[in-house]
């Protein structure tokens, strides 16, 4: 029965899955290429010396791509949830309501893990191959709270679009940007380090508020 | 579900604490009215130059008699500072305060060294570039490695390859055994610009808080225990390179004290500074061949002392406390601030500022606000928001009509 | 007979207007019930507080002996829905909608949902979204019937069907409640499609239920009445008449009184009545003389 509903979910967002995941991948090679360009063009140690002693990061130009990706999913996978209602057959399916909206998240999730762990991934790669260790941890505390922003911007997506009323979900939205701001407060490379393990905190905070939205709407709430 | 809307409330509320007074200070915050302070050599005190809003004209004045100067006047009681001006115009005395004084012992003797709390509270990859001190070149180049101090030892890493380059790291190591140093190391503090006139390697304080001068020579390894007095730990080193080469750098202690690592056999001079934390302040020194101007500035306002510059004995200090008032409106109306960035570190971490207790009353005005529009609207009685509105104020006001459960 | 629905003093508003106080019902097991009533009765109120998305503002829906707003998953496999519309997933082709239900339950009969598909005479790959509404509707039918639930609740089944799709859901339903005892709960503007299918119906007007009773029987003793009267006026507010009205003369009411009945309560009353007919009714008359034209 949940390999089913997995199924389902699957479905829904198979494509823009690949859509993003295409633009994830692209972009990253495109950054790989810009890079390239900068070492055959100042050579190595310029390049090391921009990021060690001048702060710069060469991947800014993921910030915001893990947002967006949240963002598409979620729009992917509970729009057409909310078109004619029809959660209203998923919400009928013959398993624990809370199996279901756990499973649907779940689902949007995993998918988004696979998608930024690709990206990580290839940014993680080619780092340590042309870069030392201590870049690589550099990196990687740079960009989790981007990622971060994903999920939490996919788990308000569910939100705000299983909310009966508009009213609410303008609120749903306002709170959504507050909280996303809190991860992109500064871009200085390394920023978060050290609050890292409290800003990981922030999907596993929102995760609860769809089944808020899913309680709303079962109830018929029209204010 | 009543569970799932408080933690929605919580969060809207934090969010508010955050957002509300940082767009409160966006609209009223006002520069601190601190007016430039040196240190003249001719009057024997401070005079300040600042701007006058009502006039919309600078001012410049003696700080402890108030007498006024002329921009011309002013160059000549600075003559340290407005040497390039009085030089031009031919009015550069000889002499200041009786010692025979020339352009180049000015330029050569004089300094800026800027200290801000955010350049300790910043995040860094810990690599550095160290020059080669005797290149023979007016210009320093680029070494072709950046070395890592790890828990035991230090490594030399060619960039072009991503590779250690174990003889060099080696040689060096062999060198940081001769000399006694202690892994890990706590402080690396060295200047990898190679913008500057010459370079002097890097200050390293080991486990047991010695600190060793870190050099490359000749492509050989100099590394030597400066002596720096073992009481004192280091919190904060910075480097500096001036250019008459009489010190190596600065050394920020746990006691709230600033030594000077001096280039004569390392010796340490205290530097008499005004109550000063590394960690919140801002450190200016302007020095000049005969003082040096030390000014502080924190919260609590500027205060500067002027030191001879031979003996660095204070000869004088002054005082501007902070008069930026707190805004009435907002400490009446905000309870608490929660910030997420500090003006003092890079790093972004969460602080709460507490208001006054004024803010109570707000409080109780929007919690009986908030009880009475649930009152009209019949909305379901719920004691804990009431008690969240009062201790919240305005954030969890808006945060619980936002998010109440009709 | 046992009910497998009960609604207990529902009480609904929309903000201050109240559709209905201490509404009670029962949907008695093996039986086909028909939910009548003119827009803004109740009728979706109903529905979806029995769906359970909708919270009454007081009282309780139990279905199968649970709280309809919190069926446990072996309840809710007893229960087969068909949302208006005819709702489903328009992303999902004929087959893997058939996959996909039949993973949740476990009576599942496959050739009932294909029997139907058959008579579409188009691609099982072929996905819903490219389906004209009554193919659809017809997907829905199929998908609930296959899940051989043991209560069938279709609310506005007939919407946007031509007669052959209304047709052909009110044989496949009727053929499907017979054959097991199943209990089918229905909801429909299109009364005579309800007069084929449902064995009890459940009339709500403004504020609450009219009556609930077989069809049969409600057919039987349900009459309209036509006849001259002087004095029309004293007809208004009678127990037992339903809706009077009278133009030129021409009298026309209904009443669950029969012919002899009607004609001795008018004596009594000093009603004075000529050219009296009685007339049969069919179900949509009889909703019509019940709730009135207008």
């Amino acid at each position: 029965m949940k390999k089913a509903l997995l199924y389902k979910e699957l479905k829904k967002t198979k494509r823009v899955w690949m859509i993003v995941f295409l633009l994830g991948i692209t972009l990253l090679f495109y950054l790989c290429l810009k890079a390239g360009r900068s070492f055959r063009l100042v050579g190595m140690e310029h390049l090391w010396d921009v990021v060690v002693n001048r702060d710069q990061f060469i991947f800014r130009d993921l910030k915001f791509f893990p947002l967006l990706a949240g963002v598409c999913i979620g729009l992917a996978q509970y729009v057409p949830e909310m078109v004619q209602k029809r959660i209203k057959l998923t919400l009928h399916l013959p398993l624990k309501e809370r199996t279901i909206v756990l499973l649907m998240l779940a689902q949007g999730l995993l998918s988004l893990l696979l998608l930024f762990a690709a990206q990580i991934g290839g940014v993680l790669i080619y780092t340590a191959i042309y870069f030392s260790a201590e870049f690589i941890y550099s990196t990687l505390i740079t960009m989790v709270p981007w990622y971060l922003a994903g999920f939490t911007s996919y788990l308000f997506v569910a939100m705000i679009c299983i909310e009966p009323t508009w009213k609410r979900r303008i609120f749903n939205a306002v709170l959504a940007t507050g909280t996303i701001q809190l991860v992109f407060i500064s871009s200085f490379p390394g920023a978060y380090s050290q609050i890292i393990k409290w800003i990981i905190l922030i999907p596993v905070f929102v995760m609860p508020f769809t089944f808020l939205s899913i309680s709303r709407f079962k109830e018929g709430e029209q204010e | 579900m009543k569970r799932i809307n408080s933690l929605i409330i919580l969060l809207a509320t934090l969010l508010l604490a955050w957002g509300t007074p940082a767009l409160y200070h966006i609209i009223t915050d006002k520069a601190a009215d601190y007016a430039f302070t040196y240190y003249s050599s001719v009057e024997q005190s401070f005079c300040a130059i600042s701007y006058d809003d009502e006039k919309e004209k600078l001012v410049r004045k003696n700080v402890e008699t108030g007498k006024k100067y002329t921009e011309s006047e002013f160059d000549s009681i600075l003559p340290l500072f407005y040497y390039r001006q009085l030089l031009s115009d031919g009015r550069l005395p000889d002499t200041i305060g009786g010692e025979a004084i020339s352009p180049r012992e000015i330029g050569l003797k004089t300094f800026y060294f800027r200290n801000d709390a955010r350049d300790k509270n910043k995040p860094h990859i810990p690599l550095y570039t160290l020059f080669e001190s005797m290149s023979g070149r007016v210009n320093l180049e680029m070494p072709g490695d950046f070395f890592r101090l790890t828990n035991n030892n230090i490594e030399f890493i060619d960039p072009e390859t991503n590779t250690v380059k174990h003889e060099k790291s080696q040689n060096f190591m062999d060198a940081f055994n001769r000399s006694g140093f202690q892994f890990p190391a706590k402080l690396v503090a060295g200047n990898p610009s190679p913008r500057k006139a010459y370079d002097e390697g890097y200050f390293i304080s080991d486990d047991n808080n010695r600190v060793f001068h870190l050099k490359m020579v000749n492509g050989k390894p100099f590394l030597k225990d400066t002596g720096f007095p073992s009481e004192v730990k280091p919190v904060y080193m910075a480097t500096y390179e001036p250019d008459d080469k009489s010190f190596y750098a600065f050394v920020f202690g746990q006691n709230q004290k600033l030594y000077l690592l001096t280039t004569e056999q390392y010796k340490t001079e205290e530097i008499p500074t005004p109550p000063f934390d590394v960690n919140t302040d801002q450190l200016l020194i302007m020095a000049n061949p005969l003082y040096w101007n030390v000014n502080v500035t924190s919260d609590k306002g500027k205060e500067i002392f002027a030191l001879n510059a031979g003996t660095k004995e204070v000869v004088d200090r002054a005082s501007f406390p902070n008069k930026k008032k707190e805004n009435r409106i907002g400490s009446l109306l905000l309870p608490f601030e929660v910030g997420m960035e500090k003006s003092t570190s890079l790093f972004v971490t969460p602080s709460v500022k507490w208001g006054t207790y004024s803010a109570l009353l707000a409080n109780l005005f929007f919690a009986l606000t908030f009880f009475f529009i649930c009152r009209i609207k019949k909305y379901k009685k719920n004691r804990f928001s009431l008690i969240w509105v009062f201790l919240t104020g305005i954030y969890g006001f808006v945060a619980c009509l936002a998010f109440i459960r009709k | 007979m046992e009910p497998i629905v009960e609604c207990k003093n529902l009480t609904h508003y929309y903000g201050k207007r109240c559709i209905y106080e201490n509404l009670n019902f029962e949907i008695p097991k093996g039986r086909i019930l028909g939910l009548l009533g003119k827009n803004g009765t109740g009728k979706t109120t109903t529905i979806n507080i029995l769906n359970g998305y909708l919270k009454p503002k007081s009282g309780e829906c139990l279905m199968f002996g649970e709280k309809s707003t919190r069926l446990s998953p072996a309840a809710k496999q007893k229960i087969g829905l068909l949302i208006e519309g005819h709702v489903q997933y328009p992303f999902m082709t004929i087959s893997e909608l058939e996959r996909y239900y039949s993973a949740f339950y476990p009576k599942w009969k496959k050739g009932a949902y294909f029997e139907l598909m058959n008579l579409l005479k188009i691609d099982r790959k072929q996905k819903l979204s490219q389906m004209s509404c009554g193919q659809k509707s017809q997907v829905a039918l199929g998908l609930i019937l296959a899940q051989d639930p043991e209560l069938l609740i279709l609310d506005d089944f007939s919407m946007g069907l031509d007669p052959g799709y209304r047709m052909l859901f009110v044989d496949y339903l009727s053929e499907y409640a017979k054959s097991g005892n199943k209990t089918v709960f229905v909801t429909s503007h299109i009364i005579q499609d309800m007069e084929r299918l449902i064995d009890d119906c459940l009339i709500m007007d403004y504020g609450g239920i009219i009556l609930q009773m077989p069809v049969g029987e409600l057919l039987e003793k349900f009459r309209r009445y036509r006849f001259k009267c002087d004095s029309p006026e004293l007809l208004t507010g009678i127990d037992g008449l339903y809706h009077p009205v009278t133009i030129k003369g021409n009298t026309e009411t209904c009443s669950m009184l029969d012919a002899a009945g009607l004609k001795e309560m008018l004596k009594e009353k000093k009603i004075e009545v000529t050219s009296f007919r009685e007339e049969k009714l069919t179900l949509e008359e009889a909703f019509i003389g019940l709730t009135g034209k207008y």
